[in-house]
C-alpha cells in the first residue's frame, strides 16, 4: 500500500527516504509536518546530509551508511529517541534498511504511542525495581552494622539497651543465632514474618525455612568457608493458607576463621512481586522470565506477517520439565526457566524471545538479522548452549534436553496461525525422535503428522469400542515344561481387517494421553482373562506391562485395586512388568507403588533387563520378584560368547539376590539347553508358543497340564 | 566553537536526567520519571574566555529491561557513570557498566558521579573503599541534582578536561 495513504489514514506516521547513493537520499514523504525538526530537505526533496538538525539522526547515519554498503538484507534500528524544541516533543525511531534487490531505505517513525505504552510499563516496573533495591540496601546496611556490633560483643547480652531496642523496632525481620543455631536475639518483625509463637520460636522457623527451600547440608558451611553472606528472594509457604515472598540475607559472623553467630534478615516483598507480575503481564511480559508472554508473541508474529518480513520461527520445548520440577522442587524449576530464558536471549541476540508455555519458548528471528551462523550450524549451537549444565540453589546440576520445531515465513506458510501450526508440527515430530532433536517443517512432516493424528483417532476409537484383543503367551518352567505364568499382549486388528503392530500403536499411545485409557482397558481385560483361565481350572498368574507414564499416574493403583475387586480376584493372580527406564527419574515414586502392589499380592518383573539403565541399586531397594532377560541376549546365545557371559552374570546376580529369571525370546533347543544348564528358572518364546487368543491359550494350557 | 559529546550512563533511578535538567535548566523535580531511549541536550560552558558546547546524551538506565548499547558512546569525548549513594546496589551496577564501557572504549575518559548527596548515605562502604572504586575512573565527583551541589563544577570539569 502507498506510504502516503497509510500516513494519511493514520495507520503509520513515518518518513520514508530512498537512498540512491551515499549523497543522494530522496525523501518520499516530504509533506510530514514534523519532518523539519529532524532533517533538512532541498527543493528536490533531497536530504541535506550536512545539515541534519537532529544530532541523534546525524550520528545514526554512520551506522546507516554501513548497512547500505552491505550486499545482504539487513535492517538496523536506532532505538527510540526524543527530539524536542520549545513547542514540540517528538518520540522517534529510525530504521536503516538494505535489501538483497539493492534497494536502500531510511525510515524515521514517529512512535509516540508505542513510546507512551513502553514508558507506562517501564515506569511502573522500575519503581518496583527501586523499591526492591531499597530493601536490598537496607539489608546490606543492617548486615554490615550488626556484623560490626557482634564482632565487638561476642556475648550479645553486653549489647547496650539502645542497640537492642533499635533492633527490636526494625521493620526488617532480624534473627541472630549462635554458632550452634541457638536463639540469641530476634525482633517483632521476624515473629510476624516467620509465624512464631510460644512453641515455635524463630530459631526453629529458620531451620524449617532452610529445609523448605531444599538448602543442602553444605549450604551454611559453604558460607562460613567463603566468609560471605547469601542474599536472595524466596517463596515460602509454611502452611496451606500462608505464602510469602521473602527477601532473605544470611550472614555468618566470624572472629578470624571461627564462626560466632548467624544473622538472618527477612523482609516481606510479596507486594512487589505481585505488582511486578501484574505490570509485566499487562505489558505482554512473562513475570518469571521477563521475556515476552504468549500474547505478545502472537502479536509480534502477526505484525511480521502483515508487514511481509521474512523470518524464522523456532519453538523450543524443554524435555520432561515436569520431572525436573518434581525431582528438584518447583523453585529450582523456576530458577532453571529464568536461566534458560537468559541463555536464549543471549544467543538469539537481535531475535524476539517469548515464553509461550510452561516449558515452551519461542525465538523469532528476522532473516536479515542472521550473520554467518545459519541453518543447521545455528541450531546445533543453540541446542549446545541451551543444554549446558544448569546450577541451581540446592546445588543440583541438572542437564536438560530440548526439542526444536522450525517454520519459516513466507517459505512455509502465509498466515500467522498456519505458521504457528507448522512450527508445532515440526516440534511434535522432533519430540517423537527423542531429546535434542530439531526439525524444520516440510511437507513430509505434515503428512506424517496427519497420519499420526489419524492413527491416534483410530486407536482412541478402538479402545473405546473394545476393538483391541488380548493375546496370551505362556511362560514355562524350564525344568518341567509346565506353564507357570503368562504374559498378556494387546493386539489390534481394525474393523477393515488390517493388523496394526503393537510396535506402532503402543509407542503412539505412550506419546499421547491414550496410554491412560489403554492401561485401564488392559487391566480390565487382564482380569477378564484371569476369570476365563480360572473357569477352565487354570490357576496361573497373568502379567501385564505398565509404562513409565502410567507409573507416574496416581490413578493407576486404584484402577488395579478396583478391577481386582470388581472381578473378585486376589492380587496373587496378577503380575506387572516394568522396564528399567521407569526407575531413572522416579525411583522413590516407583518404590511406593511397588510396595503397595506387593502388599496386595501382586508380583513385579523387570522387563527387557540388561538393555537400559541396569543400575543394581534398584534391585536391592525395590521389591522385585523376577527379571526378564531381554531377547537380544538370548537370540544368539548359541554362538555369541559375550551374550553367554552376560546371561551367566545376570543369572548369578539374580541367584544371589533371590530373584527369579525369565529368559525371553527362546526359539531353539540349544538356547533352552544353555539356559537350563545355567539354572535359569523360566522361559518364554516361540519355542513354546506364540501369543495366541485366550481360547487357544486355554486349550494349549489344558493339554500341557 | 568546540563541541563535545558526553554520555550519561548508569543504573535506573540514580538521577541521570535530573543532573542534566539541573545543569541545563536549573530545575529539579522530586518525581521519578524513567527515561526511554535517548534524549540529547545542549549547553555551552565558558571558562577563561573559552566556550565549549556540550552535547549531553541522556541514556536510558541500564537494568534488566534495557541493556548497554555501546553504539551510543561512539565519538564521545567523555562519559559519566552516575550512582546513587542511597542505594548500594547502584554502585555495584555502576561498576559493571564501567567494565562494559571500558571493553568497547578503553580510552574515553570516564567520570564517576556519586549523586544524591543531599540524602544520608545508606551504603556501608567507607570513604577508602569508595576511593578504591573511584581509582578506576578519571575522576570522582559527589553531586546533588536537587541542591545543585557540584553539578556545574562537574560539567565544567568535563568540558575543559
Amino acid at each position: 500500500m502507498d506510504i502516503h495513504l497509510l500516513n494519511a489514514l493514520g495507520i503509520t506516521n513515518c518518513a520514508l527516504f530512498r537512498c540512491n547513493s551515499e549523497s543522494d537520499i530522496e525523501c518520499l514523504t516530504p509533506e510530514l509536518p514534523w519532518l523539519a525538526n529532524v532533517v533538512t530537505l532541498d527543493e528536490n526533496n533531497k536530504l541535506q546530509k550536512k545539515h541534519i538538525p537532529s544530532i541523534f539522526l546525524d550520528d545514526f547515519f554512520l551506522d546507516a551508511d554501513e548497512v547500505w554498503k552491505s550486499e545482504t538484507s539487513f535492517t538496523l534500528s536506532s532505538g527510540y529517541w526524543t527530539e524536542h524544541n520549545d513547542s514540540q516533543v517528538l518520540r522517534l525511531e529510525a530504521l536503516a534498511i538494505s535489501s538483497e534487490s539493492g534497494s536502500r531505505y531510511l525510515v524515521v517513525k514517529n512512535v509516540e504511542q508505542q513510546f507512551e505504552e513502553k514508558h507506562k510499563t517501564l515506569q511502573a516496573a522500575r519503581e518496583l525495581l527501586l523499591s526492591h533495591h531499597e530493601i536490598v540496601g537496607q539489608h546490606e546496611y543492617i548486615r554490615h552494622k550488626l556484623n560490626g556490633v557482634l564482632r565487638k560483643n561476642i556475648r550479645l547480652q553486653k549489647l547496650v539497651p539502645p542497640i537492642q531496642q533499635a533492633i527490636h523496632n526494625l521493620e526488617t525481620g532480624v534473627v541472630i543465632l549462635d554458632n550452634r543455631g541457638g536463639l540469641i536475639l530476634d525482633n517483632k518483625a521476624s515473629h510476624r514474618l516467620l509465624l512464631c509463637n510460644s512453641t515455635t520460636p524463630s530459631s526453629i522457623r529458620i531451620n524449617e525455612l532452610l529445609a523448605d527451600i531444599d538448602a543442602p547440608a553444605t549450604f551454611l558451611p559453604a558460607l562460613v568457608q567463603r566468609k560471605a553472606p547469601w542474599q536472595g528472594e524466596l517463596y515460602w509457604q509454611p502452611i496451606d493458607d500462608y505464602g510469602v515472598w521473602l527477601q532473605v540475607t544470611i550472614h555468618p559472623v566470624l572472629q578470624g576463621d571461627e564462626l560466632t553467630h548467624w544473622i538472618y534478615l527477612l523482609t516481606d516483598i510479596t507486594h512487589i512481586h505481585n505488582k511486578e507480575e501484574s505490570v509485566l503481564t499487562a505489558s505482554g511480559m512473562d513475570s518469571l522470565t521477563k521475556v515476552a508472554n504468549r500474547n505478545l508473541f502472537t502479536d509480534t508474529v502477526r505484525r511480521l506477517v502483515q508487514e511481509e518480513i521474512a523470518f524464522k520461527l523456532y519453538i523450543i520445548d524443554i524435555c520432561d520439565f515436569k520431572k525436573i520440577n518434581e525431582s528438584l522442587s518447583y523453585q529450582s524449576g523456576d530458577e532453571i526457566l529464568k536461566s534458560f530464558a537468559l541463555r536464549l536471549q543471549a544467543f538469539g541476540n537481535s531475535g524476539f524471545i517469548a515464553r509461550i508455555g510452561s516449558n515452551e519458548f519461542a525465538l523469532v528471528k528476522r532473516e536479515d538479522t542472521f550473520n554467518e551462523l545459519i541453518g543447521a550450524e545455528y541450531i546445533k549451537q543453540l541446542i549446545e548452549k541451551l543444554t549446558r549444565t544448569y546450577t541451581v540453589l540446592n546445588g543440583s546440576e541438572p542437564n536438560l534436553g530440548v526439542n526444536i520445531g522450525e517454520a519459516n515465513f513466507p517459505q512455509h506458510c502465509l498466515s500467522t496461525e498456519s505458521l504457528l501450526q507448522c512450527a508445532d508440527i515440526a516440534l511434535q515430530a522432533a519430540k517423537y525422535q527423542g531429546r535434542n532433536v530439531a526439525l524444520t517443517y516440510c511437507e513430509d512432516l505434515h503428512r506424517q503428522h496427519h497420519a499420526i493424528n489419524e492413527l491416534e483417532n483410530q486407536l482412541r476409537s478402538a479402545i473405546e469400542n473394545n476393538e483391541l484383543k488380548l493375546f496370551l503367551q505362556p511362560i514355562v518352567d524350564l525344568k518341567t515344561g509346565k506353564i507357570v505364568k503368562c504374559e498378556a499382549l494387546a493386539r489390534w486388528i481394525t474393523p477393515e481387517g488390517k493388523f496394526i503392530s503393537p510396535e506402532v500403536f503402543i509407542p503412539l499411545a505412550e506419546k499421547s494421553e491414550l496410554i491412560f485409557p489403554f492401561g485401564e482397558w488392559l487391566i480390565n481385560e487382564a482380569c477378564n482373562a484371569i476369570e476365563a483361565l480360572k473357569a477352565s481350572n487354570l490357576d496361573i498368574r497373568l502379567a501385564i506391562n505398565i509404562s513409565g507414564r502410567q507409573v507416574s499416574d496416581l490413578a493407576l493403583l486404584n484402577q488395579i485395586k478396583n478391577a481386582l475387586e470388581d472381578h473378585q480376584l486376589p492380587g496373587s493372580n496378577l503380575s506387572i512388568e516394568l522396564t528399567e527406564s521407569v526407575f531413572i527419574e522416579s525411583l522413590d515414586k516407583v518404590s511406593v507403588l511397588l510396595n503397595e502392589l506387593r502388599a496386595m499380592g501382586i508380583t513385579v518383573s523387570i522387563d527387557d533387563f540388561g538393555t537400559g539403565f541396569s543400575s543394581l541399586v534398584y534391585l536391592k531397594k525395590l521389591p522385585i520378584d523376577e527379571l526378564k532377560i531381554d531377547r537380544s541376549f538370548v537370540s544368539e546365545l548359541e554362538k555369541n560368547t559375550d551374550d553367554q557371559a552376560i546371561v551367566q552374570a545376570i543369572l548369578g546376580l539374580a541367584s544371589n539376590l533371590n530373584i527369579k529369571i525369565i529368559a525371553e525370546g527362546i526359539e531353539t533347543q540349544q538356547q533352552q539347553q544353555f539356559l537350563q544348564n545355567h539354572r535359569c528358572a523360566y522361559g518364554q518364546g516361540y519355542l513354546y508358543q506364540r501369543p495366541v487368543a485366550i481360547p487357544e491359550f486355554i486349550s494349549l494350557a489344558q493339554k500341557l497340564k | 566553537m568546540i563541541q563535545k559529546k558526553v554520555c550519561i550512563l548508569g543504573p535506573t533511578g540514580v538521577g541521570k536526567t535530573s543532573l542534566i535538567k539541573q545543569f541545563v535548566e536549573g530545575i529539579f523535580s522530586e518525581k521519578y520519571k524513567t527515561t526511554i531511549g535517548v534524549k540529547i541536550d545542549k549547553k555551552q560552558v565558558n571558562k577563561d574566555g573559552r566556550g565549549v558546547q556540550l552535547l549531553l546524551w541522556d541514556l536510558e538506565g541500564i537494568d534488566r529491561y534495557c541493556g548497554f548499547n555501546p553504539r551510543y558512546l561512539r565519538g564521545a569525548s567523555a562519559y559519566i557513570i552516575v550512582v546513587d549513594q542511597t542505594r548500594s546496589q547502584s554502585l555495584l551496577e555502576g561498576m559493571e557498566i564501567l567494565a562494559l564501557a571500558r571493553e568497547h572504549y578503553p580510552d574515553i575518559p570516564a567520570f564517576f558521579v556519586v549523586n544524591k548527596t543531599d540524602l544520608p548515605t545508606s551504603w556501608h562502604w567507607s570513604e577508602e573503599e569508595l576511593d578504591s572504586y573511584a581509582q578506576k575512573f578519571t575522576s570522582l565527583t559527589k553531586t546533588s541534582a536537587k541542591t545543585g551541589e557540584n553539578v556545574e563544577h562537574l560539567f565544567s570539569k568535563i568540558a575543559f578536561w
